[in-house]
């Protein structure tokens, strides 16, 4: 798999190509109607996939399929171009529909992401602000998706890789409901360089108590908030250290690029898990724009 | 690098102690020989978060049973052998739909689980035969023939150890078809419980000494499976019997559904017995037992404790032993050595001792006195140092205009006459009132409140919870690194307060992880938090100690939503569910007092005890459960109001939201 990355401050500055075909999600904020009235121009069709965690369902356009048969769904595009329009699609979706297009066998995809340059940020001060008595959606949980589930145990040798973000409640989250997780054998990876300079410390502080309570052992390591490539060649060696029967779990909770390079990861790893806990995009979570990401993948097939 | 005291306290969490937990284990005081070993009945173990269930289940399996740190093993021992399942849950809830019927995964779930009793079975037999045990031995184990499992799979082989490695293969095989199961074919299922009794029907044919073997299957984290799951294991509970009896972990509030596959339902009693692990004694059983624990990791982990015994802190014969009053005072005198707490007077006395205090203490008084219009200089006629206790109430009683300041004198001079008196005799206002208002001389003073102090108040801030406990110990020893802890170490109380206030601030954030209500039942608590806090602010007291609240309506009154979320709290231990106790208008239904969990005390500067209630209507607990900011900044404003609560610098922190007008 060959990943060549692009950024750009200004949309113009991408080198951009014209598709058949997007697949994108739902715009809930200013970059969302952005970056798809930006690739309507340049994109055939657009097809909207939202996937659903509960039903285990996928709505491709006005269809609603399991998610086990979004293979046969895209079989269609077989021959197509196509770009998946990552901003608006949540990790889910990235890692279900990357899975379907490298079973269709086809070549090359592109990824297109348009960065915030601000987000609402959640760190721990001791004065109570009014966001602190307000309510929020309900966050649904460690779900295994169709295709990329990996079944814990006790007695497992499971590593596991954490790509943290700001948000420590989804660290400390996973290890309240997946007790079986090692902390031992558990490593965090930090988007750094991040988005924006200091931002890393919002993860790295945010996550420090989680990360010193569960006495997570693994490792940490560092890739850029926005490198898909760098989580991809990081993964590669984590997975050529695994012991004999160990399997690999990817908990993509930080940024969308890092999400991007373990959708990627375990499209050419079948045997890696993905734990996940599908967190409600909040409207208007993201602020402003940032930069503007195109990722194209070459030699999709192969490792 | 971990420092000693994080190593000998820190592995709160059983997965990283391992499966043997005989060494570690300590028996809760309310178990007894009978409570597992020789019952047939199948159990239901109701347990919060840090309650020790998974340790109890982790004792109770195998692996701890047939220890090979054990020298001696009774004969009986395999009239309970345990069998521990913690499935994931997360994978669990992909068996349903996606183009699969019903009945498709309801035989895939008792294949899955045929598999893991089957893998974890042998090993059980691994584990008698390397114990002490002289029940079975490995030639035993090694010359058991299983072929006859053919008959439900044909692949699987005849011996002990390539059938549980096949098992294993099994497993991998039911993980790969579940997730993708489109692409890859169906295994043969294996039948859920059948394979595992007639696992045991084949050992015990061939080796005789097996013939009192029962199995105990314990299954945790029940409540996270789907119903259709549950049901199965339910009709499984139902048809518990030796050789094979099933058990389920559950957080409280997680038993829900009591269908089975077939047309009756569970019932308690008949079929199923409760085990609640947090039906402590609070007063004497829990800090007993806290204080054994500590102890022992202690003593474990290389430092002198003589008080305790390992041997019999394990021993089910020896419980009789520990609840022996001489016993249990030479441990907890133990625990008060090492975490010495103030009394009443202790803390009164100090008041006086300390400059600042003091110094607050007359500062309210005279406010107090000058806005009921009398002199300020009246001060010492109701402030005296040889009656502490008394003169730290006195601000409040000023603060009651039922109360003249007269009257309040003249109380005050019958008790320093020795006569009898409203503050110490029948109306006892020193009793009722001398912990809210020795809070309030720390309110934002910024420096630990030694009522938070002391073995005891742990036990009170810890509320049976063991983790809340170790922690709160863990949080104030690691302050003594460098000194090392010894037989004769004392923690001084503000280095203990000041933890008990750090783990409160830690905890609070956990709160969020808590399901997928987690960041509600946080928000939640810091609402109900702030409305207990400003009720300890307010100077009159009236009704001091505020820790817990109940629906005037009765909790039915709330909506289903509502209700559903207190049940969501008391399930994750955020909220105790306790039965109503006094009601101001005795024709009012009785009905449930809701506690805020005392942990989080510190924080909220708040009683941890369990005093007054605060009675609030439906629509006010709907407010906090479920209303937007306005309508709680709203309910907030007005309770602050009705309790005349200034808030001032001071109290920046809880409450920086209502002075900056509800914006950032």
């Amino acid at each position: 798999m060959i990943i060549t990355l692009q950024e750009g401050r200004e949309e113009a500055e991408i080198d951009w190509k014209h598709w058949d075909l997007t697949l994108h999600g739902k715009a809930i904020d200013d970059r969302g109607f952005v970056v798809l009235e930006s690739v309507r121009h340049r994109a055939i069709e657009m097809t909207e996939v939202v996937y659903d965690p509960f039903q285990l369902k996928v709505a491709v356009g006005n269809e609603r399929i399991a998610a086990d048969d979004l293979t046969e769904t895209l079989a269609t595009t077989r021959g197509m171009s196509v770009l998946i329009e990552a901003t608006t699609l949540g990790f889910a979706e990235i890692v279900l529909i990357c899975k379907a297009l490298r079973e269709i066998k086809h070549d090359s995809i592109d990824i297109v992401y348009l960065e915030p340059s601000g987000y609402q940020r959640e760190l721990r001060h001791p004065l109570l602000k009014r966001r602190d008595f307000e309510l929020s959606s309900e966050v649904p949980g460690y779900r295994a998706i169709p295709g990329s589930a990996v079944l814990l145990g006790d007695r497992k040798k499971v590593r596991s890789v954490f790509f943290l973000g700001y948000e420590e409640a989804r660290l400390r989250r996973a290890f309240e409901e997946l007790q079986m997780l090692s902390p031992a054998s558990t490593a965090v990876a930090f988007g750094v360089p991040a988005f924006r300079a200091g931002w890393e410390m919002d993860a790295m502080a945010n996550n420090i108590s989680v990360i010193r309570e569960q006495n997570m052992r693994g490792g940490v390591h560092f890739c850029g908030a926005e490198n898909p490539l760098a989580v991809f060649e990081l993964l590669c060696e984590v997975h050529r250290g695994l012991d004999q029967g160990e399997r690999l779990v990817l908990a993509p909770i930080g940024t969308k690029p890092h999400g991007i390079g373990v959708a990627l990861f375990a499209a050419a790893h079948s045997e890696v898990g993905v734990l996940y806990d599908h967190p409600l995009r909040a409207p208007g979570r993201t602020t402003d724009l940032g930069h503007w990401h195109l990722f194209s993948i070459d030699d999709f097939q192969g490792g | 690098m971990r420092d000693p005291i994080h190593n000998l306290l820190s592995p709160n969490r059983t997965e990283e102690i391992g499966y043997d937990v005989w060494r570690e284990y300590v028996l809760p005081p309310f178990l007894t020989r009978t409570t597992f070993s020789e019952t047939r009945k199948p159990r239901v173990i109701v347990g919060g978060r840090g309650c020790g269930k998974t340790m109890l289940l982790r004792y109770l399996s195998h692996e701890s049973t047939f220890s090979t740190d054990r020298v001696s093993i009774p004969d009986d021992a395999v009239g309970h052998v345990g069998l521990y399942w913690r499935s994931d849950t997360q994978f669990a809830q992909l068996m349903h739909e996606r183009g699969q019927p019903a009945d498709v995964w309801d035989t895939a779930f008792r294949h899955w689980a045929a598999t893991v009793f089957g893998i974890e079975f042998l090993r059980s037999l691994q584990s008698i035969a390397n114990s002490a045990s002289s029940v079975l031995s490995e030639a035993d184990v090694c010359s058991l023939d299983f072929s006859r499992l053919a008959a439900y799979r044909s692949d699987l082989p005849s011996t002990t150890e390539d059938l549980r490695r096949k098992l294993e293969d099994c497993l991998a095989e039911f993980e790969n078809w579940a997730s993708n199961v489109r692409s890859a074919d169906a295994p043969v299922f294996l039948p859920g419980d059948r394979f595992l009794r007639r696992m045991i029907a084949l050992a015990q044919e061939q080796v005789p000494s097996l013939k009192p073997l029962v199995y105990f299957v314990y299954i945790d984290e029940y409540e996270n499976l789907a119903e259709y799951q549950q049901r199965i294991i339910n009709t499984w509970l139902k048809h518990s019997e030796p050789p094979l009896i099933f058990n389920v972990a559950t957080k409280r509030n997680g038993f829900k559904t009591k269908l089975t596959d077939g047309s009756e339902s569970l019932s308690e009693i008949n079929d199923y017995r409760v085990l609640d692990l947090e039906n402590f004694d609070l007063d004497s059983e829990f800090p007993l037992f806290a204080a054994e624990i500590l102890l022992l990791r202690l003593k474990l982990g290389g430092v002198a404790v003589s008080e305790i015994d390992p041997d019999q802190l394990r021993d089910s014969e020896q419980l009789p032993s520990r609840k022996d009053a001489q016993y249990s005072r030479k441990i907890q005198g133990a625990l008060r050595q090492l975490f010495p707490g103030l009394t009443q007077s202790d803390l009164a006395r100090r008041v006086f001792q300390d400059g600042s205090l003091k110094q607050r203490l007359l500062a309210r008084i005279e406010d107090a006195l000058e806005k009921r219009g009398e002199l300020r200089s009246r001060c010492n006629e109701v402030c005296d140092e040889r009656f502490p206790e008394a003169s730290v109430v006195v601000p409040a009683l000023l603060n009651r205009q039922s109360t003249p300041p007269e009257v309040i004198a003249t109380e005050f001079e019958k008790l320093t006459g020795g006569t009898d008196n409203k503050f110490t005799g029948k109306t006892d206002w020193v009793h009722n009132n001398f912990v809210g208002c020795y809070l309030q001389l720390f309110d934002g003073l910024g420096r630990p409140c030694p009522f938070y102090g002391g073995f005891e108040t742990f036990c009170q801030l810890a509320r049976g919870n063991l983790r809340h406990f170790l922690e709160l110990c863990y949080k104030t020893l690691s302050r003594l690194e460098g000194s090392g802890i010894g037989s004769d170490t004392v923690v001084p109380i503000e280095m203990q307060a000041e933890s008990a206030r750090q783990v409160a601030s830690d905890l609070l954030p956990e709160i969020r992880s808590f399901g997928p209500q987690g960041n509600n039942l946080h928000t939640f608590v810091l609402r109900l938090g702030s409305l207990f806090s400003l009720s300890q602010q307010s100077p009159s007291q009236s009704e001091p100690e505020r820790s817990h609240f109940s629906v005037s309506e009765g909790d039915s009154a709330l909506g289903a939503f509502e209700q559903k979320f207190l049940s969501e709290a008391v399930k994750w231990s955020v909220l105790f569910e306790e039965k109503g106790t006094k009601k101001k208008d005795v024709t009012a239904a009785e009905g449930v007092e809701f506690v805020l969990n005392p942990i989080y005390a510190p924080y909220f500067h708040i009683s941890y005890r369990k005093k007054r209630k605060l009675e609030l209507t439906a629509s006010e607990v709907t407010a906090l459960i479920s209303g937007n900011y306005e309508a709680v900044n709203k309910l907030l404003r007005a309770y602050q109001k009705r309790w005349t609560v200034e808030i001032s610098g001071p109290q920046r922190t809880l409450f920086s939201h209502l002075m900056e007008g509800g914006e950032e």
